[in-house]
C-alpha cells in the first residue's frame, strides 16, 4: 500500500514532485478536466490531488475558481469555465460558507431553507451548462457547540443545523451525477480538533489543517477514480496468516486463529466480514495459496469461517508459483490485471508477484488490524454508480465457471455455442438502460473502437440527435443473463452510415455477438437505402484485439479520420457484408 | 542558532525544490523566486513538522525573513 505513505503530510511534501514526474511517464493516463469551485482556499490540495489521481492512472487538468465565488461561478454564465469545459466540478466548501455560519443568532431554520435553495440552484445550473459530474462537499461540524449537548436538538443548535443540511445533500446524492465528498465523515475520522487549524483559516482561508490536506485530496481522488470506472474488481487472497492466523498444515484446522475465541481470531473474522460484504457488492473473491487443496479448504469449511466455499469464484490451492496462478485466475475471469488486488502475508511472495505482474496491486498483510484500516482508507472499492449489473456480476461469473466446464465437453466450438441456447435482446439506448450503457462504454477497453468516454448527460444528448440510431444487446444463455453487453451508436446522412461508437463487454467474447451487431447495422443501412458504411478505430494499448476487425470483415482503409490517430474504414458492399454476419446460434428478439 | 538555521535551510530546499539553495538570516521573500503567500504557508507548516512545534498567529505575522523564523523557533525550544 505504497500510496498510504502519501497521507503523511511531510512525506507528501518531500516526495510529491518526484512522484509526480515518475507517474507522468506512464503512457496510459486518462485525461480529465476538473473545475474546483471554491468557498475556501484549494492551494496545495491541488498538487496532492494530482499525485493521487496519477496513481490511479488519471491525468487531471485543473480550473481553480476564485476564492468564495463558488456560487456565482456555478450559477451564472462564465466564459472561462465554459471554455474549460469541465468533466468534473468539485464544490470545495466548508461550513464557514454556510449562510447559517454568519447568522448564528436565532434564525438558523430560515438559513437552512435558503441554503437548500442555493445548493439546488447551483447543481441545476452546473448540470445545465456543463453536463458534468458534480462532487459536492457535505459539511463538517463546527468546532464550537456554544450551548453544549443541546446543540444537537435545539432549534438553533449548530450541530442540528449541520445534520439537517447534510441530510438534505444526502437525499440528493442518490440522483445521478451528484456525488458527496464526505468530509463530515473525514473530519470525524481525524477528529475535529485535528481537522481544523484556525490559524490556517484566519490567515489563508484553508478549510483544513495542512496535515489533513492529503486525506482530503485522497477522498476526492477516490470518488473520481470510481466515477471513471477505475475501481478494483477482484481480490485474490492467500490463506495461512491471511484469512486466519497460523499455518493450517502444521497446527491443524482446530487450532487456526479464527473466530471470537481469541483476540487475533476475532480480527481475522472481521476481515472475513469485510470480504463478504465486498463480495455482496460485486467484488469477486478468489484464493491463491500454497497448500494441499483439501488442507487449505478445510479452513474455509470450518465452522469458524464466515466466508464459505461458494463465496470464492476461483480457488488455486496448489504448489505453483503464485504469479502463475494469479495470471490464470485473471485469464479465467477475463479481467485485466490492473483490476486485481492480491493479499498475502509473506514478503517474498508479495515481492515476487509485484515483480512478475506489476499491474496487480499487492497488499502485504503484516497485521490484520493495520491492514483493514489501510485498505479502508485507500478505498479500492469506492462504490459510486452501483447499477443492477454490478450486483449481478457475481452471478454472472459463477455462471461463467459453469460455462467453462461445459466448454470442455464439446469437441466442436460451434456445437458448444449452439448448446448455449443464446438469445439476444435488441433494444435502443433509453431512460431505462442509460446508466448501464454509460457504465459499459466507460469501462470497456478491449472491444472498444474509439475508447471514447461519456458523461451521462453527453449520452442523453447523443441519443436525442436526429439521424442517430442506437442498439443495445442483452445476451441470455442457458446459464442466465449476461445483461447488456454491447452498444453501438450509428449516425446516418443521405450518403452513408457511420459507426460513431461500438463497444462489447469482454464477458461475451468468442460468442459471435459482434456479428449480430454488425448485421443489425447492415440491415439498418439496407432499410434506409444507404450503400456506404464507415467504421472508425483508434488504437490504444488495450484494444489491439480488434485492430484488424474492419479489415477482416471486408472494409477498406480510407486513411485517417478528422483526428489523426483515428483510422477510417469504409464498406461499399453492404450486401456481402450482411452475408458474412449470419449467426444461426443466436436467436434475436426485439424489445 | 546555527543548527536551527541549517535545519530551516533543509526545509527551504524541499519547498523550493532547489538542492543548492542557501539561505541566510537576511533572506526574505524577495530573494527567492516562488516565495509567495501559498508557499509561505507550506514553509511554515513544514517548519512546524521539522521542529515539532506550532506557531501562534502573533508569531507568524512577525516572520518576514529567515532570521525571524530562526528566532521564533529558538525562543519556542
Amino acid at each position: 500500500m505504497e500510496v498510504y505513505k502519501f497521507l503523511d503530510y511531510s512525506y507528501m511534501m518531500k516526495q510529491k514532485n518526484k512522484e509526480r514526474e515518475k507517474l507522468l511517464q506512464s503512457t496510459t493516463l486518462q485525461e480529465i478536466k476538473i473545475a474546483v469551485l471554491c468557498g475556501a482556499t484549494f492551494g496545495i490540495i491541488e498538487e496532492f490531488l494530482e499525485v493521487f489521481l496519477l496513481h490511479y492512472g488519471i491525468k487531471p487538468t485543473f480550473f481553480i475558481g476564485e476564492y468564495n465565488r463558488f456560487f456565482e461561478e456555478a450559477c451564472f454564465p462564465n466564459e472561462r469555465l465554459k471554455e474549460f469545459a469541465p468533466d468534473i466540478v468539485l464544490i470545495h466548501v466548508t461550513n464557514k460558507n454556510l449562510l447559517g455560519s454568519t447568522n448564528l443568532n436565532g434564525i438558523l431554520t430560515q438559513s437552512l431553507a435558503e441554503e437548500q435553495q442555493r445548493l439546488i440552484q447551483m447543481w441545476e445550473a452546473l448540470e445545465e451548462q456543463y453536463h458534468c459530474v458534480i462532487i459536492q462537499n457535505n459539511f463538517e461540524y463546527f468546532l464550537h457547540r456554544i450551548i453544549g449537548n443541546a446543540a444537537r436538538y435545539h432549534r438553533d443548535g449548530v450541530v442540528k443545523y449541520i445534520d439537517d443540511i447534510n441530510q438534505f445533500i444526502t437525499s440528493y446524492a442518490s440522483n445521478d451525477n451528484l456525488y458527496i465528498n464526505d468530509i463530515h465523515f473525514l473530519s470525524a475520522y481525524v477528529g475535529l480538533d485535528n481537522w481544523y487549524d484556525d490559524r490556517m483559516w484566519s490567515m489563508y482561508k484553508y478549510p483544513v489543517s495542512m496535515v489533513v490536506a492529503p486525506r482530503y485530496a485522497l477522498n476526492v481522488a477516490n470518488i473520481i477514480k470510481s466515477v471513471l470506472g477505475k475501481n478494483k474488481k477482484t481480490i485474490i487472497t492467500d490463506l495461512d496468516n491471511t484469512l486466519w492466523g497460523d499455518i493450517i498444515g502444521e497446527v491443524g484446522v482446530d487450532n487456526i486463529k479464527l473466530g471470537n475465541e481469541t483476540a487475533q481470531g476475532e480480527m481475522f473474522s472481521l476481515l472475513h466480514q469485510h470480504l463478504k460484504y465486498l463480495s455482496k457488492h460485486g467484488i469477486i473473491l478468489n484464493i491463491c495459496s500454497k497448500n494441499e487443496y483439501e488442507t487449505g479448504m478445510s479452513g474455509i469449511h470450518s465452522d469458524k469461517s464466515i466466508l464459505h466455499e461458494e463465496d470464492f469464484i476461483i480457488k488455486k490451492i496448489n504448489w505453483n508459483e503464485k504469479y502463475i496462478n494469479i495470471k490464470e485466475i485473471m485469464k479465467q475471469l477475463n479481467l485485466y490485471e490492473e483490476a486485481a488486488i492480491f493479499i498475502d502475508d509473506n514478503l517474498v511472495e508479495c515481492d515476487s508477484v509485484k515483480n512478475m505482474i506489476p499491474e496487480v496491486e499487492v497488499l502485504q498483510m503484516s497485521s490484520v488490524g493495520k491492514f483493514l484500516k489501510e485498505m479502508d482508507v485507500l478505498s479500492f472499492f469506492e462504490l459510486t454508480a452501483e447499477t443492477r449489473e454490478d450486483e449481478q456480476r457475481i452471478q454472472y461469473y459463477k455462471g461463467n465457471e459453469a460455462r467453462n466446464e461445459q466448454k470442455k465437453q464439446y469437441a466442436n466450438y460451434e456445437e458448444y455455442l449452439e448448446s448455449l441456447n443464446m438469445v439476444c435482446y435488441v433494444d435502443k439506448v433509453g431512460d431505462k438502460n442509460i446508466d448501464r450503457v454509460v457504465q459499459l462504454i466507460n469501462k470497456t477497453n478491449q472491444f472498444n473502437f474509439l475508447t471514447k468516454r461519456y458523461a451521462k448527460e453527453e449520452m442523453i444528448e447523443t441519443i436525442q440527435k436526429q439521424n442517430t440510431v442506437t442498439f443495445t444487446l442483452e445476451l441470455e444463455d442457458k446459464f442466465g443473463s449476461n445483461g447488456i453487453v454491447s452498444v453501438a451508436i450509428i449516425r446516418m446522412d443521405e450518403a452513408a452510415a457511420y459507426i460513431d461508437d461500438w463497444v462489447m463487454s469482454c464477458r461475451v467474447f468468442e460468442r459471435g455477438l459482434e456479428f449480430v451487431m454488425l448485421r443489425l447495422i447492415c440491415e439498418l443501412c439496407a432499410g434506409h437505402r444507404i450503400d456506404s458504411l464507415y467504421g472508425y478505430y483508434r488504437k490504444t494499448t488495450k484494444n489491439i484485439k480488434i485492430a484488424h476487425f474492419f479489415k477482416d470483415v471486408g472494409f477498406e482503409k480510407k486513411g485517417c479520420g478528422q483526428e489523426e490517430e483515428v483510422e477510417e474504414w469504409i464498406c461499399n458492399d453492404i450486401g456481402s457484408l450482411l452475408n458474412k454476419c449470419s449467426r444461426d446460434n443466436i436467436e434475436l428478439r426485439w424489445v | 542558532m546555527n543548527d536551527i538555521l541549517q535545519r530551516v535551510n533543509k526545509v527551504f530546499k524541499v519547498i523550493f525544490e532547489k538542492e543548492d539553495l542557501v539561505v541566510t538570516e537576511q533572506t526574505c521573500a524577495d530573494d527567492i523566486e516562488g516565495w509567495d503567500s501559498l508557499q509561505h504557508i507550506n514553509l511554515l507548516s513544514m517548519l512546524e513538522q521539522e521542529f515539532g512545534l506550532e506557531f501562534d498567529i502573533d508569531e507568524i505575522v512577525t516572520m518576514e525573513n529567515v532570521g525571524d523564523m530562526v528566532k521564533v523557533i529558538n525562543d519556542k525550544n
